[in-house]
């Protein structure tokens, strides 16, 4: 067995490749940065069995600049290729690639490697666009100059795969190579200045321009004097965002309807058909609860479909420089942007990609307040309340009142930014040093399947727990019932009277009653901690014990919402308790996924638990108070 | 040819022409150090000796966008600060 790392600089092409190779889904966008961990794989087996059964492992690592690591997303690099007890498997060789448009600055990376005393494959990458620039590569000399094995890859077709397999096959000895003795080479400014005029020279006469009518520049020089305008960037930017976020709203509504009414025949027709408390549990109790999950899906999908296709275009890195200014206003940087982004979709992998960040206060500034942006795990529960808010109103209103509320998540996140950076005492100063790639049209079927993937994980995250929980639910709601006599039943809400959860719920309805709401909504805020989107499933299994309709679909939902009352008969969702719910979710930190990784990515639980005690305190206290306010004002 | 036109409509002639600059030094300004800004810049292709352009600047004056062979890449006051040339 042998294996090989996929070394290069950021976008040259490496996971494309190692995707070709693995048969792996990993994401491949157009952002100098997106691969901050690393993936390790086995040949497809397809490919193995053409190559009598070669057994190959890859791994897949950050892009680097240099073998010198200036962030943590390059230490995992340079620690999968240099430090034995910091990755998985001994390293074989190298297959460094290589942008071929980018030949004089990525042939540094290629330098470094061959120093580094690893056995060696190019891979150059990019073939299409040499063409489309009229440009010619003189891969014969190309080779001759690295005395090395070089293969041309197209990423979009895959040829040059089988060439790659052989090549790395066709190594002597390369089981035995002893990796102990390699180290990455440290060179002075002077060392590297003539690195980089070989890298020149030998661009020069390898890549030789023959149609100078030709340019892969043109549309991007174009595209950016619109994007990149001092004035229109910003507005362009502006009504970029708008439509991303509203369209999650007036775009998912008509597929969020048809599943609505699926799942609410679904329940009425496993109540009517399987009779007693096993009809109850599965109509009004597990099947209501799933719908609760599946409808959110359109959103998920639209949001993750968007951000995809703004990362495939190459306009992430512009808007990454465009708003470098606003963001150093509060702490942190062009470079924070993408992880916030990411955020939107799922904090986790947005805290990961903040990896990236050079500057450590950045860093941190950044990971604690990508939390704070508006996940799609608070979708649903936004959409709930703008339903129960605005169920008059015309879809693209509620639409823009959601995107006030993302909105919402980014002023929390600078107010939170801004605090934060005061108290972390680091004095180096924010890196941009962003490339900005060329743009490339999307491949809509890689950006589907990444949506797809998106609200694979979204459904089946959330699946077990409501799974569990309403299981959890149904039981304290329904039990203990009292015994009467033969040919009588007990009504749902003489069940809930004395149930289990009722007995729960008055206990710590105190706690919630600041809040304006009652025990059953503290007991969805309590599950939301296993995941936000919960919270809605919760509410439907709570409230469906005084509801005499049997369908808990969200417009089941809504309706026992606004009958809902406490013992005196006040109304328990007015406009003043929905805002502070808004608010609650908006600063909460309640996933405990992420206080996990925050805990990995700072280095320590203090931190971690610091975010989730205070972020909760806070959000808390400013629903009381905002409740309170808006209630004194009549609302 | 249609994109062309839309661009030539509405665009406002504040990211160019573009000004050509050969690096001769690059450094802090005021005998300031940081090794590995400067390293970075170096990583990223830049050197003394080596022609930019500089395509213009963004984020209210901030950021600076430099192009040199095909790549083209956005720098903050800071980093621009230190490639002096003429």
């Amino acid at each position: 067995m042998s294996t090989w790392a996929l070394v290069g600089s950021p976008n040259s092409g490496k996971t494309t490749l190692y995707n070709w190779l693995t048969g792996s889904k990993s994401k491949t966008v157009n952002y100098p940065g997106s691969t901050v961990e690393y993936n390790y794989g086995p040949l497809r087996s397809a490919l193995s069995d053409q190559f009598n059964g070669a057994d190959l492992h890859f791994v897949d690592t950050p892009g680097i600049y240099s073998l010198q690591p200036k962030s943590e997303d390059e230490l995992v690099t340079h620690n999968v290729l240099f430090n034995t007890n910091k990755r998985i498997e001994k390293i074989n060789g190298v297959i460094v690639v290589l942008d071929a448009t980018q030949l004089s600055r990525h042939l540094l990376i290629a330098r470094q490697v061959i120093e580094s005393g690893y056995p060696v494959v190019f891979v150059l990458t990019m073939k299409d666009l040499v063409e489309r620039d009229g440009s010619e590569l003189q891969l014969e000399l190309f080779k001759r100059e690295l005395n090395s094995h070089v293969v041309l890859f197209d990423g979009i077709l895959g040829a040059g795969l089988k060439e790659l397999i052989q090549e790395t096959i066709e190594f002597k000895n390369i089981e035995n190579f002893n990796a102990t003795n390699v180290k990455a080479p440290q060179w002075n400014i002077d060392q590297q200045t003539d690195v980089i005029r070989w890298a020149e020279s030998l661009n020069k006469s390898t890549l030789i321009k023959k149609n100078k009518e030709k340019s892969i520049f043109t549309l991007t020089n174009n595209i950016d004097s619109v994007l990149l305008h001092p004035v229109l960037g910003f507005v362009c930017f502006f009504v970029i965002m708008t439509l991303l976020f509203s369209s999650i709203y007036w775009l998912a509504q008509p597929f969020m309807d048809i599943i609505d009414s699926q799942f609410s025949a679904l329940a009425r027709l496993t109540t009517d058909h399987i009779s007693g408390l096993p009809g109850e549990f599965l109509g009004a109790g597990l099947i209501s609860a799933i719908g609760g999950v599946v409808i959110f899906i359109p959103q998920i999908f639209i949001l993750s479909f968007g951000i995809a296709i703004l990362e495939a275009t190459g306009y992430l890195a512009r808007v990454a420089a465009l708003i470098d200014k606003p963001l150093s206003m509060v702490g942190l940087g062009g470079r924070s942007f993408v992880p916030l982004l990411s955020g939107f979709a799922c904090a986790i992998p947005g805290i990961m990609a903040a990896r990236n960040i050079s500057s450590r206060k950045e860093r941190l500034i950044a990971q604690s307040v990508i939390p704070f942006m508006t996940c799609s795990a608070r979708l649903p529960v936004y959409a709930l309340m703008i339903s129960f808010l605005y169920s008059d109103v015309h879809p693209i209103l509620a639409g823009f009142v959601l995107t006030l509320l993302y909105l919402g998540g980014i002023v929390v996140g600078a107010i939170a930014a801004h605090v934060i950076s005061i108290f972390i005492e680091d004095k180096s100063s924010s890196r941009l040093m962003m490339e900005l790639p060329l743009y490339r049209r999307p491949r809509m079927l890689a950006i589907l399947l990444q949506a797809l993937n998106k609200s694979k994980a979204f459904l089946f995250k959330a699946g077990p727990i409501i799974l569990v929980l309403s299981i959890v639910l149904w039981f304290g709601t329904n039990f203990p019932r009292e015994e009467v006599e033969a040919g009588q039943t007990l009504s749902a809400a003489q069940i809930a009277q004395d149930s289990y959860a009722a007995q729960v719920g008055q206990a710590i309805e105190p706690v919630f009653k600041p809040m304006g709401v009652d025990w059953r909504v503290g007991f969805g805020l309590i599950s939301a901690f296993a995941a936000r989107e919960v919270f809605v499933s919760a509410m439907a299994l709570a409230f469906n014990i005084d509801t005499d309709d049997e369908v808990t679909r969200n417009e089941g939902l809504l309706k026992t919402m606004k009958r809902a009352s406490f013992e005196d008969g006040t109304p328990i969702f007015t406009t003043a308790t929905t805002i502070g719910l808004f608010l609650f979710f908006m600063i909460a930190l309640q996933c405990t996924s992420t206080v996990g990784i925050l805990k990995r990515e700072m280095g320590s639980w203090k931190p971690a638990l610091l975010h989730l005690f205070l972020s909760n305190l806070v959000a808390y206290s400013v629903a009381v108070v905002a409740v309170s306010v808006l209630k004194f004002l009549g609302y | 040819m249609r994109l062309d036109f839309i661009v030539n409509l509405i665009k406002i002639p504040d990211i160019g022409p573009m000004q050509k600059l050969t690096i001769q030094k690059i450094e802090l300004p005021n005998q300031k150090q940081d090794d590995e800004l400067i390293q970075r810049l170096y990583d990223l292709g830049l050197h003394p000796g080596l022609e930019i352009e500089v395509v213009g600047s963004i984020s209210f004056g901030s950021v600076t966008i430099v192009q040199f062979g095909s790549t083209r890449i956005a720098l903050n006051k800071e980093e621009f600060s230190c490639l002096h040339g003429r």
